[in-house]
C-alpha cells in the first residue's frame, strides 16, 4: 500500500513541476517538487529508495524538457542520497535538515543548468538570474519542502505505516 | 577499495553516476539516442497530454473568472442552465476556437505556397527557465524529422530538435541557443535574431544583431521576417516586430529589442512544415 503511495506522490510532484507550475508561477519564480519530495523521501525512508525515485523522474524530465539527458537525474539522485544521509540521525519532526537540503540542492541545480545554458550558447546575466531568480525559487522551493514534509510524514508515515514497517524489520 | 566495493548502495550510486555522465555527454555531442528517450516518451505521452489538458482547463477557468464584466448575471444565467447544456456549451467552443486557430493556421500556411505541413498538439513545455522546449504529439511516424521548422497562425515557432516515434522536442525561437537569418520588411536588411534569456516566458524577447551599420532608419514597428538564409526555415515567415532600437555596446552596430509574435505561453497547436514545395 505505502509503495503505491510513494508512486502516486512521485507522479503528482511530476505533474505539478512539469504542468502546473509551469503556468501558475511569479515572474518564473517556484518550487522544485520532485526535489523536495525526493530529499523528503531520503529522510523519511533512507538514501536508496529517494535515489531510486530521483533518477527515474530525473531521467523521465530530462527526455521530455531538457536538451540534455542525464543532468537533473543525476542532481535527483543525489539530491536522494543527500536527504538519506539524515535518515534516522535526526528527528523525522524536523524540518529544519530537509528544507536546507532541498534548497542548497536547488541552489546547485540551478548553477549546474547556469553552466549547461551558457555551453548551448545562452547568455543569462549571472547577478540578475542570481537575484531574480535563483535566490527567490531556492527560498520558496525551502518553504514549500517544509510543508511537503510534514504532509508525507503526517500521512505516508502514519503510526499504522510505520508499524508495518516496524513488523517488516 | 574493496571496502567501497562491499557496500552496495555506493557502489550503485558510482555506477548510476558514471552512466548519467556518460548519456549527458553522448546526449550533448548526438541527439540520437532513439531507443531511450523514444520508448520512455512513447509510454509518457499519454499522461503527459492529460496532465496539460487538465491545466490548460485550470488555466481558462480562471482567466474566465477574472474577465467577468458581469459576473452576478452571468452566475444567475448559468445557475438556470442544466449540466448537460454547460458541458455541451463548453464543447462547443472549445471546438469553435480550435477550428478558429486551425483556420488562422492554415490560411498563414497558405499564403506560403506549396507547404507540405503535419498539423500537432502542444502537450508539453519545458520546466525551468533555462530551456524553452516544447514536446509536440507528432514524431517519426508521421515523418517529422530534425531542423524541420514548426509554425503557428501568428509566425515562427521554432524548429525540431529531437524526434521520437510519436513525439518530437521543438526549440522556440526565444530560446537564447537559437539564431534565425532575418530579413527586415520595410528596408530588407538582412541581419541576425536570437532569443533573449528571460526568467519568464511572458516577458521573452528576440535580439536582432548583425544589421549593417550604414543603415539607422530601422523604426520601432518594423516587421521582422525569416529571410530563408541557412535553408532551415522558408523565407517570410513573420517573427515579430522591433519593440526598441540601440547602439551597440561598443558602438560598432545596431542592434534591436524584437517582441514576438507568437504567445508562446498560450501556444497550443503548431505546423512542422516537412518540405517548402520549392517555394522557399
Amino acid at each position: 500500500m505505502r509503495k503505491w503511495l510513494f508512486v502516486l506522490v512521485a507522479i503528482i510532484s511530476f505533474y505539478l513541476d512539469n504542468v502546473f507550475f509551469n503556468m501558475f508561477n511569479v515572474l518564473g519564480i517556484r518550487p522544485d517538487i520532485t526535489l523536495i519530495v525526493t530529499v523528503s523521501f531520503g529522510v523519511l525512508t533512507g538514501p536508496m529508495p529517494a535515489a531510486s525515485t530521483g533518477l527515474i523522474l530525473g531521467l523521465i524530465t530530462d527526455i521530455f524538457f531538457n536538451k540534455l539527458v542525464g543532468p537533473t537525474a543525476l542532481i535527483y539522485m543525489l539530491s536522494g542520497l543527500a536527504g538519506g544521509f539524515f535518515y534516522r540521525k535526526f528527528y523525522a519532526d524536523n524540518i529544519i535538515i530537509p528544507a536546507a537540503t532541498a534548497a542548497v540542492s536547488f541552489f546547485v541545480k540551478e548553477h549546474v543548468f547556469l553552466i549547461i545554458a551558457k555551453i548551448a550558447g545562452a547568455r543569462p546575466p549571472y547577478f540578475v538570474t542570481l537575484v531574480s531568480y535563483i535566490i527567490p525559487s531556492t527560498l520558496v522551493t525551502a518553504a514549500f519542502c517544509a510543508l511537503i514534509h510534514i504532509i508525507l510524514k503526517r500521512h505516508l508515515f502514519h503510526p499504522l505505516w510505520r508499524k508495518e514497517a516496524i513488523d517488516l524489520d | 577499495m574493496k571496502k567501497l566495493f562491499n557496500n552496495k548502495p555506493i557502489l550503485i550510486t558510482v555506477i548510476a553516476v558514471v552512466l548519467l555522465l556518460f548519456l549527458a555527454f553522448f546526449s550533448a555531442s548526438s541527439r540520437t539516442i532513439p531507443w531511450l528517450e523514444s520508448t520512455v516518451g512513447a509510454i509518457v505521452r499519454p499522461i503527459q497530454t492529460f496532465a496539460f489538458k487538465a491545466s490548460n482547463s485550470i488555466s481558462d477557468f480562471f482567466s474566465n473568472l477574472f474577465n467577468t464584466t458581469d459576473a452576478d448575471l452571468e452566475n444567475a444565467k448559468l445557475k438556470q442552465e442544466l449540466a448537460m447544456y454547460e458541458q455541451e456549451k463548453l464543447d462547443y467552443s472549445e471546438l469553435q476556437k480550435e477550428n478558429e486557430r486551425l483556420r488562422s493556421m492554415l490560411n498563414y500556411a497558405g499564403s506560403f505556397g506549396n507547404l507540405e505541413y503535419v498539423t500537432s498538439k502542444v502537450i508539453a513545455r519545458s520546466n525551468g527557465v533555462w530551456f524553452n522546449i516544447m514536446t509536440l504529439d507528432v514524431g517519426r511516424n508521421q515523418g517529422i524529422e530534425v531542423d524541420m521548422p514548426v509554425i503557428c497562425g501568428d509566425g515562427l515557432v521554432g524548429k525540431v530538435t529531437d524526434v521520437g516515434v510519436n513525439w518530437c522536442k521543438v526549440t522556440a525561437i526565444i530560446d537564447s541557443s537559437v539564431n534565425v537569418a532575418v530579413t527586415v520588411e520595410r528596408t530588407r536588411d538582412n541581419c541576425m535574431v536570437r532569443g533573449v534569456f528571460s526568467t519568464s516566458s511572458a516577458n521573452s524577447k528576440l535580439e536582432l544583431y548583425y544589421l549593417p551599420t550604414d543603415r539607422t532608419d530601422l523604426v520601432p514597428g518594423d516587421v521582422i521576417m525569416t529571410s530563408g538564409i541557412g535553408g532551415i526555415y522558408p523565407k517570410g515567415i513573420r517573427l515579430g516586430a522591433v519593440e526598441e532600437v540601440m547602439m551597440d555596446k561598443d558602438s560598432s552596430g545596431i542592434n534591436a529589442i524584437v517582441s514576438p509574435s507568437v504567445d508562446f505561453l498560450h501556444i497550443e497547436e503548431v505546423m512542422v512544415i516537412k518540405s517548402s514545395g520549392g517555394e522557399s
